[in-house]
């Protein structure tokens, strides 16, 4: 009996169960977004005939060369980067805690940690409203112990924009935290000690760098959810302030020149993208570092 | 009728080849242990015979009938999983039920079925318990119980004991190897564990990357390794490398040592003696018969004393011996003569 | 001890919107006020006076429901091909499958009103169960995987070596272990769909309003405490059905 080499039998099945996702992505994700670059090649005639059929990159154009367009990204990029360290600073004391915590403990802050990322963000900068405005509870406190004398404003200021934002976006950031610093051993804690390391020196030597993969991951979330957030600049900021997210809707909705959101769009996806993959390269170097 | 044949079975994983097309036939009733390193090709060979991996090449027959290309639920083979792999959504009872259930056991037939299989490994009366709630060795027990109610033709183990603690594995070795004989079914048997192998199998087969080294039963393997590869696995073993000048062995460091003729044709390329450490006869001061040495280092191994001896031609050279008395130990640089029975030193290609 | 105090605040920092929002529904003022003064319930009853936030709140529903039906499938059906991927290109698709967490729902938004004009979608029911598919999709996949990931592989194998066919070995072994994982983003998908605001401003036709499209007008033009009451008690709701998460999430970090 010969045993001819068969031919490896590939497993179609695995193919089939992510099919579905992947051609419902690839249509409504990447042909829309397609159809969008199509759109920003479009001519426009402000006021007049509005879409024209002619092919230019003349919504690229306006943009680059418009000053105010560009302090808007400046603004948004700015944004997302105060966003981004606030988040950071804020949810690396509480990850740490719920990564140390066991039972109910866990539990309950964990449970502080959910149920603001299961409000939506427009019921929670509605609190942020009532809390910074100039008669808001915040002003009101600090005057009344004598901090300050008028208040300060931080409604249609970015200030308010940044403080409710980090608010926002803070479990995100805790939770990618949270999963890298419980994947750290615990015994190199007790090695580290057992060779004489200090607090100071284990955190900086030890925790920080072991956590990277956490904080790259989170700050790249949180980074990302900051530049395209718009419910939060919306109605914190208002008109006053506009960031990437509000123009574009202000272009795609209420003044309905679609060649020109859809530019403003692919600049802000470009210009992501760079950003994140900066971020990235730099994180792997210092990850292969660490390791 | 469950006799178990493999021809040249192999498979191969993208450039690498897992398994190397090995021949192997079982008997009726018959337990085989297949025993190699990680790597090896054992685990390998049983996921194809389970149905798990598709074969490269070659068939597997059961009872003289092709089952290569036949699905994993329509093999009728009851596999023990290293993990146990029992379905934690379900108590002991359903877990044993589910085998006989998706091959449509009448009902009526079903509890009865259930109830000897829990009988048979011990367990009656834990039919409710959810397998978080068992013990590592009763987990062990369930999984034996969940093939075995289903009468399978052909059972095989997959280093099934390699989650226990030491002390409980020895007992399931034995366990396994009392049921396997009371219910006679076929089986094949992955381990790592040489003395596993030993103690459970009637035949042993010793893989060694992708390939078939040797089969026989256990003292067969062990007394006469016909590779070096099993000399080396199975066992301690001293394996001095050198040539054949006419009938004498030489060692490549020039020490002429007694051997067994060689039972394959001396080509004249190098070759091995191999010698267990237990065969050797060691005597103290430099006098007539065997050849001398020096200790070296002797180490207390339970009830065994170990010693290392230097021969004279720079040749190192493992002894055990029976502690019975300690004054009969030898000491470190002590001058000593070794000797061995002839049949006990084989030559190995 | 210092990590107790300054985690202390942060929690009340992360609270804070949330309390204020639950405080001032019950103030008797005629504009939401922190602290509330007096106590009253009538925002409560003046939510389901007015029809136009109880019926966005259906709209939203069924929004949500269709949404997660989709998600569940199309999620699961993904962790399940992901985690038995063979061969190479498991992490660019699964990179691929999750891209839309990170994809600027504002982007999404306009990229889909600008193809659904092209292929008549919109302004659609359709088109925002679509659009709200695309968004919740990849929560499911994570949360699915996860669950995967937590039980042995070798129980399918078992099932098939104790003569299960591919359906049964689904429905009887792989299906309820993965159900938490499975509930869990459901769960996720519907608050996630049910709230989402930004994707829907885009695509929603003219006459239709889902309930954060109220929220977000009435945010904007109007100073009633009756928005505080709404959104206590979707708050209070979401906190509730949040439960499987919890402990899904709860139960993946243990190990």
């Amino acid at each position: 009996m010969t045993a001819a080499p068969r031919r490896e039998r590939r497993d179609w099945t695995q193919v089939l169960l992510v099919l579905p996702n992947t051609v419902w992505l690839l249509l409504f994700m990447v042909g829309a977004l397609f159809f969008l670059f199509l759109m920003s090649l479009r001519g426009y005639e402000p006021g007049g005939r509005g879409m024209l059929d002619t092919w230019e990159l003349s919504n690229y154009w306006a943009f680059i060369s418009d000053p105010f367009y560009l302090k808007i990204l400046g603004r948004s990029l700015l944004m997302a980067l105060w966003v981004t360290i606030g988040c950071l600073i804020l949810g690396f004391p509480l990850a740490y805690a719920l990564s140390r915590l066991r039972g109910m403990k866990r539990a309950l802050l964990y449970f502080a940690v959910l149920v603001p990322l299961l409000t939506s963000a427009v019921i929670r900068t509605f609190g942020w409203m009532i809390l910074l405005s100039n008669k808001g509870f915040v002003n009101q406190t600090l005057m009344s112990i004598g901090l300050i004398d008028s208040p300060i404003p931080m409604m249609y200021r970015m200030t308010g924009i940044i403080i409710a934002l980090i608010q926002v976006l803070l479990p995100f950031m805790v939770l990618a935290l949270d999963a890298a610093l419980l994947n750290i051993d615990r015994q190199i804690y007790d090695a580290a000690r057992n060779l004489g390391a200090g607090r100071v020196r284990i955190f900086f030597r030890v925790t920080l760098p072991l956590a990277l993969p956490g904080i790259v991951s989170g700050s790249i979330l949180v980074f990302t959810l900051a530049i395209s957030a718009f419910v939060t600049p919306a109605l914190v900021g208002g008109p006053r302030i506009p960031v990437m997210a509000t123009l574009i809707y202000q272009q795609g909705i209420a003044l309905l020149n679609w060649p020109l959101g859809a530019a403003i769009s692919l600049v802000m996806l470009v210009v992501l993208v760079v950003i994140l993959s900066a971020l990235m390269s730099i994180a792997s170097r210092a990850m292969r570092r660490a390791s | 009728m469950s006799t178990l044949k493999l021809q040249s079975l192999g498979k191969v994983f993208g450039n690498t080849a897992a398994v190397e097309k090995i021949d192997l036939e079982v008997g009726e009733g018959e337990m085989v242990a297949f025993l190699g390193p990680s790597g090896c090709g054992k685990t390998t060979t049983l996921r194809m015979v389970a149905g798990f991996v598709e074969p490269s090449s070659g068939s597997i027959l059961v009872g003289g009938k092709d089952i290569t290309r036949l699905p994993p639920n329509r093999r009728n083979m009851g596999m023990v999983f290293q993990s146990y792999a029992l379905f934690p959504h379900m108590n002991v009872s359903e877990n044993v039920a589910f085998g006989l259930k998706a091959r449509h056991v009448p009902k009526g037939e079903i509890a009865g079925r259930i109830t000897a299989a829990l009988e048979l490994v011990g367990l009656s009366g834990y039919e409710a318990r959810y397998p978080k709630e068992l013990s590592g060795g009763q987990q062990q027990r369930v999984a034996l119980a969940r093939v075995l109610a289903l009468r399978p033709q052909l059972l095989l183990f997959d280093e099934p004991l390699s989650n226990l603690d030491a002390k409980l594995r020895v007992q399931m070795r034995h366990e396994i190897r009392t049921l396997q004989q009371e219910v006679g079914i076929t089986s094949l048997f992955v381990t790592h564990d040489q003395e596993e192998a030993m103690t459970i199998a009637d035949r042993i087969v010793v893989m060694n990357k992708g390939r078939i080294e040797q089969v026989g039963p256990p003292a067969e393997i062990y007394d006469n390794p016909r590779t070096r590869f099993v000399a080396d696995f199975i066992g301690a073993a001293n394996l001095v490398e050198g040539r054949l000048e006419g009938d004498v062995f030489q060692s490549a460091r020039g020490a002429r040592l007694d051997c067994a003729p060689p039972d394959f044709a001396p080509t004249g390329a190098p070759v091995v003696l191999s010698i267990r450490p237990e065969k050797i006869e060691i005597l103290p001061g430099a006098g007539e018969g065997g050849t001398p040495g020096t200790v070296m280092r002797a180490t207390k191994l339970g009830g065994l004393i170990e010693y290392v001896v230097e021969l004279a031609s720079g040749d190192t050279i493992l002894v055990q011996k029976q502690d019975r008395s300690p004054a009969d130990h030898l000491r470190v640089g002590e001058p000593v003569r070794v000797s061995w029975n002839t049949n006990d030193a084989r030559l190995l290609p | 001890m210092i990590l107790f105090l300054v985690n202390a605040i942060i929690v009340l920092f992360l609270a804070a919107p949330i309390l204020v929002v639950m405080a001032t529904a019950f103030t008797t003022t005629g504009y939401p006020v922190f602290p509330p003064e007096g106590f009253t319930l009538k925002w409560f009853a003046r939510v389901f006076e007015t029809g136009e936030f109880t019926d966005a709140a259906q709209l939203s529903a069924l929004l949500a429901i269709c949404a997660t039906a989709i998600a569940c499938t199309l999620g699961t059906l993904t962790a399940l091909g992901l985690s038995r991927w063979k061969g190479r290109g498991q992490s660019a698709l699964s990179a691929f499958v999750l891209s839309p967490i990170l994809f600027p729902t504002i982007v999404l938004g306009l990229a889909l009103l600008v193809f659904y004009s092209r292929i008549g979608l919109q302004g659609s029911f359709l088109g925002l169960v679509i659009g709200h598919s695309i968004i919740t999709t990849p929560f499911v996949v994570r949360l699915v995987m996860a669950s995967l990931s937590e039980f042995d592989p070798a129980v399918e194998e078992a099932a098939r070596n104790l003569g299960a066919g591919w359906w049964r070995t689904f429905f009887q072994v792989t299906l309820p272990l993965i159900r938490p994982g499975v509930l869990a983003g459901g769960v996720f998908a519907f608050i996630l769909s049910f709230d989402e605001l930004v994707v829907t401003l885009f695509l929603a036709a003219p006459g239709m309003s889902t309930l954060p499209m109220r929220i977000f007008t009435f945010v904007q033009y109007s100073s009633e405490p009756t928005i505080s009451a709404i959104a206590t008690m979707l708050i209070v709701v979401w906190a509730l059905i949040g439960v499987p998460l919890y402990a899904r999430f709860l139960s993946i970090r243990h190990k």
